[in-house]
């Protein structure tokens, strides 16, 4: 069936026959034959849905046991969790439920000095270290925690002129 | 029997018919779906995988179509992935071989005998081949089934401009590959 100015062409070219269609009215343009050409096996469509479902039978059946072997890999750890948590429950309620008064606090706490001031806050870290130097002739090494934001270089010049 | 895509949807919903509204599902597309994959994978034993894992997503997936589209884009797009990460997998594996995928799907085209094609038909295969996939795609949805081009938008999801500009690119391609080739 050929579509208005349609011609169909048959060549041979090196021993072989070649056709196609050819449209004079589209200039040097070739319709190639739109049919596929490939072939399904014999009764491939008729026994494809039976094979579907064995497939998907198998699918689900695989991944029920993957659900269930996924749990046997977990439950030992989820069941050490829970032993700890509910030991931990008991450690810390049981007591507190039979001995109620043992628990009870009994006094309030007024105030508390999480912080106490000392006279080395009033300096600074130099200072300190002035202090130090020149009061008690300490000598500070290389690898005290004072030293750490000085760099190789200022420590060879302190080794080398003190 | 024709039943719509509404009906089937209907029967879907209802637990008790999902497995025979699936079997009429499977009925209604598989032969379209398979074509569409055998084009874009060339072997049978291939599509066949491909059109089994298919059915299998959409079987598992059924919960999940939320009627946006059409089950037709629907199942197209499933199947279209498939195919797309089948032949990114295979260009994988060849990847430490001499070969590259299309001279090995060139190769069993010369071999396969469910082809039905004459020469030309077979040189015309080979040079659909020699065309970067989501060309190739849009090239047989639109030269072999005939699709519009807003359905081939929907189905891969860009523009129906693009999808001109993709399908005339194939098209120059194709009549140069032939032309040098035979006349």
């Amino acid at each position: 069936m050929f579509v208005g100015s349609e011609i169909p062409v048959i060549i041979n070219a090196g021993g072989l026959w070649f056709h196609f269609i050819y449209n004079p009215m589209d200039k040097n343009k070739k319709i190639w034959n739109r049919e596929l050409p490939f072939k399904a096996p014999d009764g491939y469509f008729e026994e494809f849905e039976s094979k579907l479902f064995q497939k998907i039978n198998i699918e689900e059946k695989e991944e029920a046991v993957s659900t269930v072997k996924k749990l046997s890999v977990f439950a030992p750890w989820i069941g050490m969790a829970a032993a700890f948590l509910i030991i931990a429950l008991v450690y810390k309620q049981l007591p507190e439920r039979i001995f109620p008064d043992n628990f009870m606090q009994t006094e309030s706490v007024q105030s508390i000095e999480f912080y106490q001031v000392t006279p080395a806050d009033y300096f600074k870290e130099y200072e300190l270290l002035e202090f130090i130097s020149e009061t008690e002739s300490l000598y500070i090494l290389p690898d005290s925690t004072f030293f750490d934001a000085i760099d190789e270089e200022e420590l060879i010049m302190l080794t080398l002129f003190y | 029997m024709h039943i719509s895509d509404q009906e089937i949807l209907a029967m879907m919903a209802i637990p008790q018919q999902r497995e025979e509204a699936f079997k009429l599902l499977v009925d209604k597309f598989s032969q379209r779906l398979y074509w569409h994959l055998r084009k874009m994978v060339v072997i049978h034993e291939d599509a066949d995988d491909l059109l089994q894992n298919t059915f299998v997503k959409i079987w598992n997936n059924l919960d999940k179509f939320r009627g946006d589209s059409s089950l037709f884009t629907w199942l197209y797009r499933i199947a279209t992935n498939e195919a797309l990460n089948h032949l990114n997998k295979k260009r994988t594996e060849l990847l430490n071989s001499f070969d590259d995928l299309e001279n090995v799907m060139s190769g069993r085209l010369d071999e396969d005998p469910l082809f039905s094609g004459d020469e030309i038909q077979k040189r015309l295969q080979k040079a659909i081949l020699s065309l970067p996939d989501k060309q190739r795609l849009v090239f047989n949805m639109k030269y072999f089934d005939n699709l519009k081009y807003e359905e081939m938008a929907d189905i891969l999801n860009t523009s129906v401009g693009a999808l001109k500009a993709s399908y005339f690119h194939a098209v120059k391609k194709i009549e140069a590959l032939i032309d040098n080739e035979l006349f």
